[in-house]
């Protein structure tokens, strides 16, 4: 296996392009903050997209394959995450931003044959499904439980695939969080730059995506699939209101060992039911 | 020439016999005819259908870089239109069903099903068609065709030869060929695990054909 391939296009490329993009947004006045976020948006796309290609060594466009279609779909998500973070708008606007995503993704994901209608439909709903949770459950996350999210998930979601006899796929799901890394540290240092409803269509879709392709075209069982889909209600844990009235870290807490809990399962799942093939 | 039904006498010949009758076809072409003009007036190449139960699609891959793995095709079909005398209009095509992949593993051939390697449920098949088939010796030939994998069609160059020649118990004409080539997998995206698994994997087709009724 050619680690140092992996660690530099999955680990080091996604990150070092988001944060070299994302750091101009630390010199824009205080008053251009919409246009931060937007800006940090597209890092993160872009990050994403470099590693993407650069982990394959080619340009793979025009999709052949479903997942080809993982860097448009953050691209697309890069693109209309900005535009909410422009408009400052939130959930309900992530969601109608996220339905032609949707039918994007499942344009390249549904295979043809007998089941293609319910896969069809499988591929439109379930991630329809998936946006609804993560961004009405909680109806305002905050920038680090989203992030919390957005690890823990990813990381189940990752060994998931892997189980499930896609390598691939679960290599592809440390792209997101590889990226976030230094978006987060940006955040940090200047407060406000992360918005969670923008920052909502790029992670769902392409959290989604790599749970379909998992489904539809490796041994993903759907059991696991939607709990993993389902993890963003662990979000509304800290708004619930004996959680919510203590410290922020045992919110932060409830969410991260809910996340576990949901991905622990599934991982439980994909171990019991899947043959697995380490060689 | 076609492949014309072959009598008793000449399937005794086998091989060798069917190549010297292939030879002395040529031969007996009229004298200045041509090569151009005898193309014009040659009859249509003869049909054949690949015999799946007698043929076999084998490939080989290097694992870490040590030692071959072999692993082979059990579902394909194809057709062969061929003529000696007339291989401007001689083709041969294959469809392999991709999940057919066997590789005496069950876990491994599941992997390569998946979207690893050939992404089977969105690429059912693997094509062949040919698109010239050049003499390259006796019984030999170079055929150069399209391969399609996972979408991607590129051209390859296989060394084919006539292995022999038959009939079966029904009498029905066989002709026996085998091609080997070698493609680099990573041409067709099919890019996972380059450090483990080479990049260069050899096929070898054997086919046994059987002649169809125009």
């Amino acid at each position: 296996m050619d680690i140092g391939h992996h660690l530099t296009w999955i680990v080091a490329a996604p990150a070092l392009v988001a944060g070299v993009l994302a750091l101009p947004v630390l010199f824009l006045p205080a008053r251009w903050g919409r246009v931060a976020g937007a800006i940090i948006l597209l890092a993160l796309a872009v990050g994403y997209t470099v590693g993407f290609y650069g982990f394959h060594g080619r340009f793979l466009f025009p999709p052949r394959l479903s997942f080809h279609w993982l860097p448009i779909l953050a691209l697309g998500g890069g693109v209309l995450g900005g535009i909410l973070a422009l408009s400052a708008r939130g959930g309900p606007w992530a969601l109608a931003a996220l339905i032609p995503l949707v039918g994007i993704m499942a344009h390249g994901l549904v295979p043809a044959g007998p089941g293609r209608p319910m896969a069809l439909v499988a591929a439109l709903l379930l991630p329809l499904g998936h946006g609804v949770v993560a961004s009405l459950a909680p109806r305002r996350p905050s920038v680090p439980m989203l992030m919390l999210w957005a690890w823990l998930a990813f990381s189940f979601s990752g060994a998931a695939l892997l189980l499930s006899g896609t390598a691939r796929m679960a290599q592809l799901s440390g792209l997101i969080p590889c990226a976030l890394l230094p978006l987060i540290a940006l955040s940090l240092w200047r407060r406000g730059l992360l918005s969670p409803p923008a920052l909502l269509p790029l992670l769902v879709a392409i959290h989604a995506a790599g749970l379909l392709i998992g489904w539809i075209h490796a041994s993903l069982p759907a059991a696991a699939m939607l709990l993993l889909l389902a993890s963003p209600a662990a979000l509304a844990l800290d708004r619930i209101r004996p959680i919510a009235a203590l410290p922020p870290w045992v919110g932060a807490c409830a969410v991260a060992a809910a996340v576990i809990l949901i991905g622990g399962l599934a991982v439980l799942i994909c171990l019991l039911s899947v043959d697995v093939y380490m060689g | 020439m076609s492949f014309l039904p072959l009598s008793r006498r000449s399937l005794a010949l086998g091989a060798s016999g069917f190549a010297a009758a292939l030879l002395a076809a040529g031969l007996l072409l009229p004298r200045g005819v041509d090569a151009q003009e005898g193309e014009a007036d040659a009859p249509a190449p003869a049909h054949w259908a690949v015999d799946p139960v007698h043929s076999s699609i084998v490939f080989r891959i290097k694992h870490l870089d040590t030692a071959w793995v072999f692993g082979r095709f059990n579902e394909f079909d194809g057709s062969i239109s061929f003529d000696d005398a007339n291989l401007a209009d001689s083709s041969i095509n294959l469809v392999v069903q991709a999940a057919s992949v066997d590789t005496n593993n069950e876990q491994r051939d599941n992997h390569l099903r998946s979207p690893d390697f050939f992404t089977v449920t969105e690429m059912p098949t693997i094509t062949f068609e040919s698109t010239s088939i050049e003499p390259a010796g006796s019984d030999s030939y170079t055929v150069i065709g399209d391969l399609a994998l996972l979408g991607e069609t590129r051209p390859v160059e296989a060394s084919m030869s006539i292995t022999g020649s038959g009939a079966n118990r029904a009498g029905t004409p066989l002709i026996g060929a085998m091609a080997e080539f070698t493609i680099k997998r990573s041409d067709f995206g099919m890019d996972f695990m380059m450090g483990g698994l080479s990049d260069d994997v050899h096929l070898t087709v054997s086919i046994e054909a059987q002649k169809q009724d125009d």
